[in-house]
């Protein structure tokens, strides 16, 4: 199943600052500059009206500082903008003693779980589906089913099973190759494959020469060919077919070489082009995308279990990373302050940024550090949790890791939030990991899933949609903020309108902590701007293609409008917390 | 902490202002340490150092003219016009990644333009390159930089050249950009239409040496083609054609072959059965001058000389050719 965007890079397109021209109009110079995402939907800009939100609390006091943990990308901690944002680990100190005794040392702002003792970092890590393969790859991935028993190609010859075979275990690892999560499977199988292909060349030339004299074998007029298919009754489209075929069309075409030859060596070069090649052909593909995606040297890296949650005291304190870009990025969206009257500030400069590194530059995160990044933000207080992005498939066992971290962020009233995927799915048809309601019948009231919208208050034109998966819209293009060294700059990123999501969370909790994150995630979608009635152009997966249709905003997503600050404040102002 | 940058060669850069104030402030955030070098266009070495994350670098203050220059920091390389203002470079160099790495020069608009304009250009498509449409946009200094940094692609835009080359004269700036636009425009002006041919003498199929300055006072039509060109040989078809209508007592055809190999040039004579006069440049494709006098890089290329020996059409391929001499044969 083809992905639009690769996991591999969160998509963060960065462009220079726009120049500012034409009229002094509010809406314009906010676009352009990248803080319109603040505005208030009234002035026909689709912000979250943060004003409206700070007038109404601008008599309060904030009662706590807010701790949002962003799970994914590095941060830098230095930037001028952020360092006063930053959580501190009350229970540390930078003395190479890990004195709070969680397994860390000194992990003072965050800490890197897909980094080395030495101070280096994953660059690339394995998903998921691959690891999957990997681990059943000598059990399944010689396997065929003859759709009677199993067999496999020993030195060329089949060689059926003796033992039974798994067929639930099996059933797993093929709908896996289907699934297309491991790509590598994908290319051993078709090396597999290539085995099968020449046993059915040597099947076409006993067949072949029965049928017609040694000599006329390569002579064979299409019309027989076809009379011969039929009486054998072979199928269309399936192997034995296709290399029938095949072997026929390449007979034909080497007959011009039968001149010279015989017709025994005429018949070795079919063989060999074509049985033989492929075989290597397919060989050399599976190495090339093995050694390209299959490794990742977690184990020298890393160097846990990453089968084992409970062998939890690895990583390293060191946070900036070479994929640092979007978590500075993010960082400064919720929490960045003005310095140095660069006219920059973020949503909520209160909050207090905790960064968990599990993403490398490529690759998709490891289950078991979203697992442990999550019970690390509830152990330290974490109110708000960002994960980077929901994953299309993850291991029955590492789904139990992950819900179980979820639930133990609930049972503490924490709010994780979740960017939905740039694929044009629709949710109610293709599931996500996490969402709501997606793990053994229970549904997580604390978890939050939110899509991009514009400046028009449009939906973002690809991200995965549907009522029951997708919560809510939040401003997420063309935003300024804040990047590694002291710079600022217009980004846009499929998880920005989470992020701003996080920042209004952030906000709400700081001024009324005695909200769970499951009363925040109701008041955020129950006082949205509303866009029901609108009627918007999606591009959507259709099969293997991408298609436009037109959408009704409120079947794209449960709070059917774009998040509005101000509105929720209001509500939280008349809230009661329900027991 | 500062650390200053080691300084070479700056002495060499002529002239500057009364006050040099040009200083490079450097202070990054990286991963891996980070080598800075800033260079001319004649690729002297102004600048070259190494930075650690974190830590504040200084050039210090050095005297240059304001000009074109190259910034290399980790694997990023960045074009930049720099002149007598400070300049801070911040942001994020990742040593071994240009990908991940980000960088901002603060204290130069022009080179922040610069950056425009060349992004501009390079997603523009060549072909669809339209001069005019960036032209009041961007200020002289940064076109005649895109300019100079393409060079191959506007070796023949005859009037871009001819409009940097005043608008960034030599003569005032005296730097090493505006040297560079002139070279290149001159050599553009030695080919363009009305300038005088370049004469040439080459040998005949028998050794007999032909000049061009022998043959005032009738239209030259050369053709530079090579056996091994396909479209050359497909046009030498159209030129016979051409040349069996039209021939006459004031009209000479050559062609010039840039073959590296005898034969091969003799046994295609032969078989495309050329009429007129056939010379041979043995320099061969890639090392005659030709290229650089007559302006072209691709082959076939058609000219038309006039009777007073001055290019009068270049670039000339099937009817046009035919059109051309007709249109000069009846002027006087």
């Amino acid at each position: 199943m083809k992905k639009i965007l690769t996991l591999f890079i969160a998509s963060i397109v960065v462009i220079s600052m726009a120049a500012q021209s034409g009229p002094e109009d509010y809406a314009r110079t906010s676009v352009a500059k990248g803080s319109w995402y603040k505005s208030a939907p009234e002035s026909g800009i689709y912000g979250i009206d943060l004003e409206g939100a700070k007038r109404l609390v601008k008599d309060r006091k904030i009662k706590k500082r807010p701790i949002v943990a962003l799970i994914g990308n590095g941060i830098d901690a230095e930037h001028e903008a952020l360092k006063e944002s930053l959580w501190f680990n009350p229970k540390e100190k930078p003395d190479g003693i890990d004195n709070d005794n969680n397994g860390y040392i000194d992990d003072i702002n965050g800490w890197n779980f897909i980094g080395s003792k030495d101070g280096t970092t994953m660059d690339y890590t394995t998903k998921e589906g691959i690891r999957e393969w990997l681990r059943l790859k000598d059990k399944y991935g010689d396997l065929i089913f003859d759709g009677e028993k199993f067999f496999k190609y020993v030195n060329g010859k089949r060689e059926y099973l003796t033992t039974p075979v798994d067929k639930k275990e099996y059933k797993y690892f093929y709908d896996l190759l289907l699934s297309n999560e491991a790509p590598v499977g994908r290319t051993y199988a078709g090396y597999v494959t290539a085995f099968m292909l020449k046993e059915y060349v040597e099947k076409w030339d006993k067949e072949i020469t029965e049928r017609f004299s040694n000599k006329q074998k390569c002579e064979i007029s299409l019309d027989d060919f076809k009379k011969f298919m039929t009486e054998k009754n072979i199928e269309n489209d399936s192997l034995q077919s296709i290399a029938y075929s095949f072997s026929y069309l390449y007979g034909s075409m080497v007959k011009g070489y039968m001149k010279d030859k015989t017709v025994d060596s005429t018949w070795n070069m079919i063989y060999r082009n074509f049985a033989n090649k492929q075989i290597q052909f397919s060989l050399k593909n599976f190495q090339t995308e093995f050694n390209t995606t299959a490794i990742d040297n977690r184990a020298t890296i890393v160097g846990d279990n990453p089968n084992d949650i409970n062998d939890f005291k690895y990583g390293n304190n060191s946070l900036l990373t070479s994929a640092s870009m979007s978590g500075t990025m993010n960082s400064g969206i919720i929490a960045g302050r003005d310095v140095n009257n660069s006219g920059f500030s973020g949503i909520f400069p209160e909050a207090k940024v905790m960064t968990l590194v599990t993403n490398a530059v490529n690759g998709e995160p490891y289950v078991k550090d979203l697992a442990l990044a999550i019970k690390y933000a509830v152990s330290n207080s974490a109110d708000i949790i960002l994960l980077p992005y929901q994953l299309s498939f993850i291991p029955a066992d590492k789904m139990d890791w992950i819900y179980e971290a979820i639930g133990e962020a609930e049972k503490r009233g924490i709010l994780v939030i979740v960017p939905v995927w740039e694929a044009g799915e629709d949710l109610a048809v293709k599931k996500y990991y996490p969402s709501r309601d997606s793990y053994k019948g229970k549904s997580f009231k604390n978890i939050m899933t939110v899509a991009n919208s514009d400046s028009l208050g449009l939906p973002s034109q690809i991200s995965n949609y549907g009522k029951e998966g997708l919560d809510t819209y939040a401003p997420g293009n063309l935003i300024y903020s804040t990047l590694p060294g002291d710079i600022y700059k217009i980004a846009s990123s499929s998880t920005f309108g989470a992020i701003v999501a996080a920042g209004s969370a952030a906000f709400i909790k700081a001024y009324f902590p005695e909200l769970s994150g499951a009363d925040i995630r109701e008041l955020l979608l129950k006082n949205c701007t509303d866009r029901s009635g609108l009627e918007v152009e999606k591009s959507i997966r259709q099969g293997e293609k991408i298609e436009k249709e037109l959408f009704l905003f409120e079947q794209l997503c449960e709070s059917a409008g774009i998040l509005n600050l101000k509105k929720s404040v209001e509500a939280a102002l008349k809230y009661k917390v329900k027991k | 902490m500062k650390k200053i940058f080691t300084l070479l060669v700056l002495t060499a850069i002529a002239g500057g202002s009364a006050t040099a104030q040009f200083r490079l402030n450097c202070k990054i955030r990286a991963i891996g340490s980070v080598n800075v070098t800033l260079t001319n266009l004649n690729n002297d070495t102004l600048i070259n150092g190494v930075v650690r994350s974190g830590e504040e670098f200084s050039s210090g203050i050095l005297d240059i003219r304001e000009d074109l220059y190259r910034l290399s920091i980790g694997m990023i390389k960045r074009d930049v016009i720099l002149g007598n203002s400070p300049i801070q470079i911040k942001g994020f160099v990742d040593a071994k990644n240009e990908n991940t790495s980000n960088i901002q020069i603060i204290g130069s608009p022009q080179s922040d333009s610069l950056h425009n304009a060349l992004g501009i250009f390079k997603n523009w498509g060549k072909g669809a390159w339209d001069w005019t449409k960036i032209e009041n946009g961007f200020s002289p200094i940064v076109l005649t930089s895109v300019v100079v940094l393409n060079e191959q692609f506007f070796a023949q835009k005859y009037e871009i050249l001819k409009l940097l080359n005043e608008s960034y004269s030599y003569e005032v700036k005296k730097n090493l950009l505006s040297s560079r636009i002139r070279e290149i425009f001159t050599t553009a002006d030695n080919f363009k239409v009305g300038a005088k041919s370049t004469d040439f003498t080459l040998p005949d199929r028998n050794g007999v040496m032909h000049s061009t300055s022998q043959i005032r006072g009738k239209l030259i039509l050369v053709d530079f083609w090579a056996s091994w060109c396909g479209p050359c040989r497909k046009e030498m078809k159209s030129l016979q054609n051409i040349y069996e209508e039209i021939k006459g007592e004031d009209l000479v055809f050559i062609s010039v072959s840039l073959d590296d190999d005898r034969e091969k040039w003799i046994k295609a004579m032969d078989i495309d059965k050329i009429p007129w006069l056939a010379l041979w440049d043995d320099r061969g494709f890639y090392n005659t001058p030709f290229q650089k006098q007559y302006g072209f890089s691709q082959i076939p290329f058609i000219i038309l000389i006039g009777k007073d020996g001055k290019i009068l059409a270049r670039g000339l391929r099937g009817e046009d050719v035919k059109a051309e001499i007709l249109k000069h044969r009846n002027k006087k």
